[in-house]
């Protein structure tokens, strides 16, 4: 999994390269934590590169959505392959976060 | 040979192996990109629920997978010597009523009973037996190729 990370304005963007699994979860977490803590609140998860997601990754997107809602925040994702919106779909990620199909749409939801 | 068997130990970085020898396996028969993700998926989520709650912290035990192909199905088994643990017996997740919730756990076999069509458990002796079986899509090859 590579993790790239790039701010536009006050968006906090996560690229996801590979797979968010129950070993690579653990870098996610720490870096979204470490954003959140300097004060980022709006979050793009680019998902153009992620080829595979389990209950972990799932988990940490939720956990992730929920902390932000304390926080006032959002969190946006975008270009997510069949396989990935199939599981989404399977654990109704759509209901705690936006999942739209380009960055540009994304980042307007989160400027609005 | 249409089966083939592995055995693991108990930690997380080795599910990597199985994913590869199961997509291998898969791929060579000539089984589509999606049927191969969610097998994986399948197997990186039942793995992931033995190793992490099977064992006493630090017990090193062996795991075996077996992966077979019968009649148009994929049949995978996985034997441990965990503590007894049905995970048919889990509640299922209620996505609607426990918002919050959906962090917490069940996740994976929530994803695990929506990629396969069968799911047994047994316990015999010292080991648990679980058995994932999932039919392959008929058409997956293209019309008028029979094989």
């Amino acid at each position: 999994m590579i993790i790239s990370e790039f701010k536009k304005d006050n968006i906090h963007i996560f690229n996801l390269q590979g797979k968010l699994d129950a070993a690579t979860v653990p870098d996610f977490r720490k870096k979204f934590r470490t954003a959140a803590e300097n004060g980022a609140r709006f979050f793009l998860i680019d998902c153009s590169g992620l080829e595979y997601i389990s209950s972990a990754g799932l988990r940490v997107l939720f956990s992730a959505a929920f902390k932000l809602e304390d926080l006032e925040g959002k969190i946006v994702c975008c270009s997510v392959g069949a396989g990935v919106q199939r599981v989404f779909d399977m654990v109704d990620l759509s209901s705690e976060i936006q999942v739209v199909s380009t960055e540009e749409e994304a980042l307007r939801i989160l400027r609005a | 040979m249409e089966k083939i068997a592995l055995s693991i130990q108990n930690e997380l970085p080795q599910m990597a192996r199985v994913n590869r020898e199961l997509a291998d396996f898969l791929e060579k028969r000539g089984q589509p990109a999606n049927v191969v993700f969610q097998l994986e998926l399948a197997c990186e989520e039942i793995l992931t629920n033995i190793i992490n709650y099977g064992f006493e912290p630090g017990c090193r035990s062996a795991i075996e997978i077996e992966i077979e192909l019968v009649a148009q199905t994929v049949i995978i088994t996985f034997i441990d010597e965990g503590r007894p643990f049905n995970p048919l017996e889990t509640q299922p997740v209620d996505l609607e009523r426990h918002r919050r919730e959906k962090i917490v756990g069940g996740l994976g076999l929530h994803l695990v009973c929506n990629m396969v069509d069968e799911m047994d458990y047994m316990r015999r002796g010292e080991k648990n037996i679980f058995v994932i079986r999932k039919r392959l899509p008929k058409n997956a090859r293209p019309k008028g190729e029979t094989k």
